[in-house]
């Protein structure tokens, strides 16, 4: 190569017309562009070399064939095809840009040939060594650059695709113009989803490694495609799906697709991680966090019950006490001592109806049992006959939704009780009580609605305190504030809900969920 | 010290009520003390009175855990009610409650002065005169 650059410099001195300055300037620059791209591909910058060689070929081109009329012809095509050979390597749009340029200025020479209006040359002129230095330097230009793009190139594609194999993470490129399959795929990818070579992988999409919907209801392959557009829509897009693997086993997968461009071509690179083991330990605290969040609030619950329920009567004792202490008056002590019996069974009421919740909040062993809804409600109306029969009440049921329950009958009879005693209890003097019972399935849960048309309940103001011991909404004598605390007890023991829909004047219903009742 | 004409007693422990009155009545500072079992009557009756002054009272003694109305409930209905009562009206919680979040809650309603934990003492009633 050295002698072939001795050989060009020398034969320029015998340029027939002596222009060894123009001859050393040309020189001169060559080799000044010739090591700048070379030092720029030892950087990397393949972007810039690839833009700048493109021009750089272009203008010798164009400078070779107005000044050296030798070169004009041949060495267009000559020079063409390099560009586009080199431009090509750097990722087609230089060459494209600078193919089109040279085209151009061939027809135009073609042209002028042909037409015989060519400008005289202006420079050296045409002579065997002339053409044979011109033509051994751009061998040479060509040569050394090559060679210095090859072992950039290769080198630093071998760094990448070492990165690219030996990760860890599963790591596969999409095409979303090949129907979304898989264009590549690492080791960790094919392990993950049990290929045995990228050969395989390529023949696949990511929908064929899904089951055919996802947790949320999805089709797969319609959240893959929703997916990618938004990746490539936005640049990137983290996302949860679920794949299967080639032997069938499904794993939860924490997705990023990033959008990138090979070879001006949108692909989808994606990095997948098998996140089953975070997923199950999330579902094991999202249940516990449930018990506790549960436990929480019924300890709150108590503390309440403790502060307003037991220490009112406290209070009362203490202060009576004190009053019968500083009295000297017989009648007085007489009296306060008569108060002190309604304090002391208030006390002792609370403190029972306290103890029997909290049995059932650690009854979890409680057994359920196969029990009849007809037969349920049938024992609660015979308990409740007397109200039943005084207010003229009418009792419908419809349990053909599902006739029977799986569920402590301690519980349900309870429930039963408590609701149908309610709905005679606060039933509208304006109308006589018409009750109605219904079951049906839903989900895997039996739902229990209990309908009246009584007085309704104010839920804006009350549906806080509904559900919770000692609070009453209506003046009754014998409003206690204590079944509805009791049945939801009983209902979130078992993991079930109780809630209400009700309206002033028209009627409450309740709903009552019973969960596991396949 | 002044003499209170008219205090509303709030509450729905009898027993509480009687001996609360006992106490009241022992200062010698107050004419009448009128005594509503839960929010809902006290509101009635403050509705009914809103421009009688000898009947709106100076002081309200407020219980919380009360059936119908419980005593956020009369509060809340109070704070619309208020703009049209001819009579400053100072209102006191009285409640059996020892729990914090009672005690955060009465703190961020300005009408309430001060939240007092049961039993109230003759002492500190004759200091709430006082302070009025």
């Amino acid at each position: 190569m050295l002698i072939m650059v001795t050989f060009a410099f020398i034969a320029s001195f015998f340029e027939p017309k002596n222009k060894i300055i123009v001859t050393l300037i040309f020189n001169f620059i060559v080799y000044s562009v010739l090591f700048t791209f070379y030092y720029l591909l030892q950087k990397e910058k393949l972007n810039v070399v690839g833009w700048g060689l493109s021009f750089f070929f272009w203008t010798t081109v164009a400078f070779v064939t107005l000044f050296f009329e030798g070169l004009k012809g041949q060495n267009a095509v000559v020079f063409c095809v390099v560009i586009m050979f080199v431009g090509s390597i750097f990722g087609g749009r230089p060459a494209v840009f600078f193919a089109i340029l040279t085209t151009v200025w061939c027809l135009l020479l073609v042209y002028l040939e042909l037409t015989n209006s060519l400008p005289a040359s202006i420079g050296p002129g045409y002579s065997p060594i002339n053409a044979l230095s011109s033509f051994s330097l751009t061998f040479i230009l060509v040569a050394v650059l090559l060679y210095a793009m090859l072992t950039s190139i290769s080198a630093s594609e071998e760094r990448y695709r070492i990165l690219f194999e030996s990760n860890k993470d599963a790591l596969t490129t999409i095409e979303p113009e090949k129907n979304d399959y898989f264009t590549s795929a690492n080791k960790s990818a094919l392990e993950l989803f049990g290929v045995q070579s990228e050969e395989d992988f390529i023949q696949f999409g990511p929908q064929d490694f899904s089951p055919k919907y996802q947790p949320d209801g999805q089709l797969s392959s319609e959240k893959a495609k929703m997916m990618n557009a938004l990746a490539l829509k936005n640049g990137s897009h983290n996302f949860e799906f679920v794949h299967v693997k080639v032997n069938g086993e499904s794993f939860h997968s924490h997705i990023l697709l990033t959008s990138i461009s090979i070879y001006g071509v949108k692909n989808l690179q994606a990095t997948i991680r098998d996140v089953s083991k975070i997923k199950e330990v999330e579902k094991i605290i999202e249940k516990n966090t449930d018990v506790l969040k549960l436990q929480n609030r019924q300890l709150v619950d108590f503390c309440n019950i403790v502060s307003h329920n037991l220490r009112g009567p406290l209070v009362n004792l203490s202060m009576l006490v004190n009053f019968l202490e500083t009295s000297k008056n017989e009648n007085e002590k007489a009296l306060f001592i008569e108060k002190l019996k309604p304090v002391i069974s208030n006390l002792n009421e609370t403190f029972d109806e306290l103890v029997e919740s909290i049995q059932i909040m650690n009854d979890s062993e409680i057994l359920s049992e196969k029990i009849n809804f007809e037969e349920t409600l049938k024992k609660s109306m015979e308990l409740l006959n007397g109200e039943i029969i005084n207010s003229s009440a009418i009792i419908e049921s419809d349990f053909t939704g599902a006739p029977n329950l799986h569920f402590p009958s301690k519980y349900l009879n309870s429930i039963v009780q408590n609701l149908l005693s309610n709905a005679l209890k606060y039933s509208s003097p304006e109308r006589s009580p018409k009750i109605i019972f219904q079951t049906k399935k839903e989900n895997g849960s039996v739902i229990l609605t209990v309908k009246d048309n009584g007085l309704g309940i104010d839920l804006k103001r009350h549906s806080n305190n509904l559900f919770k011991i000692r609070k009453t909404f209506h003046e009754h004598p014998k409003a206690k504030g204590f079944g509805l605390y009791m049945t939801k007890a009983q209902m979130e023991a078992m993991g079930g809900r109780i809630w209400v829909e009700s309206e002033e004047n028209i009627g409450s219903t309740f709903y009552i969920e019973f969960i596991n009742q396949h | 010290m002044n003499q209170l004409k008219n205090i509303l007693l709030v509450d729905d422990d009898d027993v509480y009520v009687f001996l609360t009155k006992i106490i009241i009545e022992e200062t010698e500072l107050v004419d009448r003390i009128s005594v509503f079992g839960n929010g809902k009557s006290a509101i009635e009756f403050l509705e009914k009175n809103a421009n009688d002054l000898s009947q709106l009272p100076e002081i309200i003694l407020l219980d919380l855990s009360m059936p119908i109305l419980d005593g956020w409930g009369f509060l809340e209905e109070y704070i619309l009610l208020k703009p049209k009562l001819g009579k400053k009206i100072t209102i006191y919680i009285i409640s059996s409650s020892i729990s914090p979040h009672d005690l955060k809650r009465a703190k961020e309603i300005s009408e309430v002065s001060d939240f007092i934990i049961k039993p109230i003492s003759k002492m500190k009633f004759v200091e709430m005169i006082k302070s009025i």
